[in-house]
């Protein structure tokens, strides 16, 4: 990691680093569970797929002026790598995405 | 060979990203005592893409490319992306466990299907 964080100094970065790594920690549970290994090939697709739901959804939501926490933000990330990975024939139940969002 | 992709992580938002070369430089020429109209493009190789991170990524390139040398080569895919060309499966995963012991979960492999 580099020496010094002057970044990590402002408080919207720090807040989107939370955000980032809550999404992260989120596919990365999501992807377990559902036993896809991190080299899977279908990754690269899934997260591209995944990341076009996403912005859409997250721009509809701040359009409507609705504020949406760090927590929040991750699990409409989650919610649409789970559609995504739900409309290329897997099966992610209700019970996966509950215990990931708790 | 097996291509896979190098994430790094973003100095300001830590995140997981890959520098991909979107056009080769275009590299024309002055001179003193003539015009010179040609212009050629240069692409970059591996090593000079995954240069380009530092100041980027969290990590130095120079210590990442030379973990990445004693398990195969670093390419430039069809598309630009940063790959590391490697023999066969298990050169891939003793390639992520030699990633994760130098620098934990700051370079991370991925598939390079596009």
């Amino acid at each position: 990691m580099n020496d010094t964080d002057d970044w990590g100094r402002d408080p919207q970065v720090r807040a989107m680093r939370r955000v980032f790594s809550g999404m992260e920690t989120l596919q990365s549970r999501l992807l377990e569970k559902m036993g896809v290994s991190p080299l899977d090939e279908r990754l690269g697709p899934w997260r591209r797929a995944a990341l076009r739901v996403f912005e859409q959804k997250w721009t509809e939501l701040s359009g409507k002026g609705r504020h949406l926490s760090e927590e929040e933000v991750a699990r409409i990330y989650l919610d649409s790598l789970a559609n995504v990975l739900t409309k290329d024939g897997l099966v992610v139940s209700n019970e996966v995405l509950s215990a990931l969002n708790s | 060979m097996i291509r896979v992709r190098l994430f790094g992580r973003c100095r300001i938002y830590h995140d997981p990203v890959s520098p991909v070369l979107r056009a080769p430089a275009q590299v024309g020429w002055d001179a003193w005592f003539r015009t010179i109209d040609l212009v050629t493009p240069q692409p970059l190789k591996g090593e000079e893409l995954l240069r380009r991170t530092r100041g980027w990524w969290t990590v130095e390139p120079n210590d990442v490319a030379e973990v990445v040398r004693k398990f195969g080569r670093l390419v430039v895919g069809n598309s630009g992306e940063l790959l590391v060309e490697l023999p066969d499966r298990e050169t891939v995963q003793n390639l992520a466990t030699a990633l994760k012991e130098r620098f934990g979960d700051q370079v991370q492999l991925a598939n390079s299907v596009t």
